[in-house]
């Protein structure tokens, strides 16, 4: 009877509700996602494959933004340097930003094992 | 790349000022390192359709520039529950001076229910002003960071109790009500009839009385009407005292006839004339007719004012608020 009636609201549920919610849980992990990939250098278009390679593909007009905004935050570093001919920039963890990362994850696998213990 | 050169141009101009360079460059980069391995996968250069392709995938010159942009939104969700509470209670504070103003214009000018309407209309061009003064000091404070902390300093203790829950039925009609208005009716249709006549009001010692204006003659069959349908109304309540759509739709016509009629009687140049016994006059008592309908002409604000308010209250009963009951429900589980 629960099934029925749950599987009866599953599929009226709006699209557009579920995009927006989608992208609420996924802004988050990004975050999290970004800082920890750059614990190496990278700069955008390769750190933007390297998630993607593994999973977590993030759109380009979300990652350039969101590497500004974390450097303005303090948790990266960039500089402009000269590779394969052409100027990119390489950002990696500042000091700031692998204490807060170190946090975040804790943050991460607790939510993480709560959510999983709860399904 | 020509679609690449036209693409930076335009996001250029929307993006703040001191970062444009920065930003492009970047971009520019991007761009280029992907269209580069794609040119190294396909072993070709890209046709102008898969640029184009590329390009359109970091999104609207306008809207990929805003992202860069440290704010968003106008008003934040920190801020907006205070926005619209200041909001809520300037609406109040407006209405509220504008109904004090309307009915001092009553009293002090010759025509008071045009000139109280015309001051409660004046509400129009306040309230897109104070919208529009509100929004921008929230912009500003949002601009600035600035936290309000009013209502962080508060005591679960001092709320409201929760009303007692509301059965099925429909919401009863207080009998308070309904006998006050039926016996505030009843007095006033016998008095309209002439029970006892309105010219026994008399003026001075020497056989003045104050009678209906003339104009006011032809409005004696609506109003003994109206005055009859109040009486059965209230009647309808002590016997049936629940309010039901029908209720609610015939106090709305009794509101709609009576606010009609006030506004007729308002408009009327004369609504008592001061008389002898001959019907002549005013005489000497010309001043004081004059301030007798100045004064009754502010008064009626009042009961037009009420009337609105009972029409939308009356409005909002009959579409009513199907959440109400089921929320009643859980909290007093």
């Amino acid at each position: 009877m629960c099934v029925t009636h749950c599987e009866e609201h599953s599929i009226g549920v709006d699209p557009d509700l579920f995009e927006s919610l989608r992208l609420e849980l996924r802004r988050g992990c990004l975050i999290v996602a970004v800082l920890a990939q750059l614990r190496e250098e990278h700069y955008g278009y390769t750190l933007r494959k390297t998630l993607a390679d593994q999973g977590l593909a993030i759109d380009e007009g979300t990652l350039y933004p969101l590497l500004r905004r974390l450097e303005s935050q303090g948790l990266l570093v960039s500089e402009w340097r000269e590779e394969d001919k052409r100027n990119k920039r390489f950002y990696k963890l500042s000091t700031d930003g692998r204490q807060t990362l170190k946090q975040l994850l804790t943050e991460w696998k607790s939510i993480n094992a709560a959510i999983n213990h709860i399904l | 790349m020509e679609l690449l050169d036209r693409y930076l141009h335009a996001l250029k101009s929307y993006l703040p000022k001191g970062q444009q360079r920065d930003i492009l460059d970047e971009i520019s980069d991007a761009i280029q390192s992907e269209a580069e391995e794609r040119q190294n996968a396909l072993g070709r250069a890209l046709s102008h359709d898969e640029e184009a392709e590329l390009i359109k995938r970091y999104g609207h010159p306008m809207l990929a520039a805003a992202r860069y942009k440290p704010q968003q939104y106008l008003i934040g969700p920190t801020l907006f529950p205070y926005y619209v509470a200041t909001l809520k209670f300037a609406a109040g504070i407006l209405l509220l001076l504008h109904v004090i103003v309307a009915i001092a214009m009553g009293f002090t000018s010759s025509n008071p229910v045009a000139n109280g309407l015309r001051t409660l209309g004046g509400l129009w061009d306040a309230i897109p002003f104070w919208i529009a003064f509100i929004t921008i000091v929230f912009a500003i404070l949002e601009r600035n960071q600035v936290r309000l902390k009013m209502f962080e300093h508060w005591d679960p203790r001092q709320l409201q109790p929760v009303p007692a829950p509301r059965t099925g039925e429909p919401q009863r009609i207080p009998w308070s009500e309904s006998i006050v208005g039926l016996v505030a009716a009843t007095v006033m249709l016998l008095y309209w009839l002439g029970v006892p006549p309105l010219d026994r009001l008399v003026f001075g010692g020497d056989g003045m009385s104050v009678r209906l204006g003339p104009e006011l003659g032809r409005l004696h069959t609506p109003i003994t009407m109206m005055l009859l349908m109040v009486v059965a109304g209230n009647i309808l309540n002590i016997v049936r005292p629940y309010f039901t759509y029908l209720h609610g739709i015939a106090r709305l016509v009794t509101d709609a006839v009576g606010l009609t009629i006030l506004y007729v009687v308002s408009r009327a140049p004369k609504i008592l004339v001061i008389v002898n016994a001959a019907g002549e006059g005013p005489g000497k008592y010309a001043q004081q007719e004059h301030d007798l309908n100045r004064l009754i002409g502010a008064i009626l604000v009042i009961p037009m004012i009420v009337f609105i308010g009972d029409i939308i209250l009356n409005v909002w009963r009959l579409a009513g608020r199907p959440g109400d009951h089921a929320l009643r429900q859980t909290l007093h589980r």
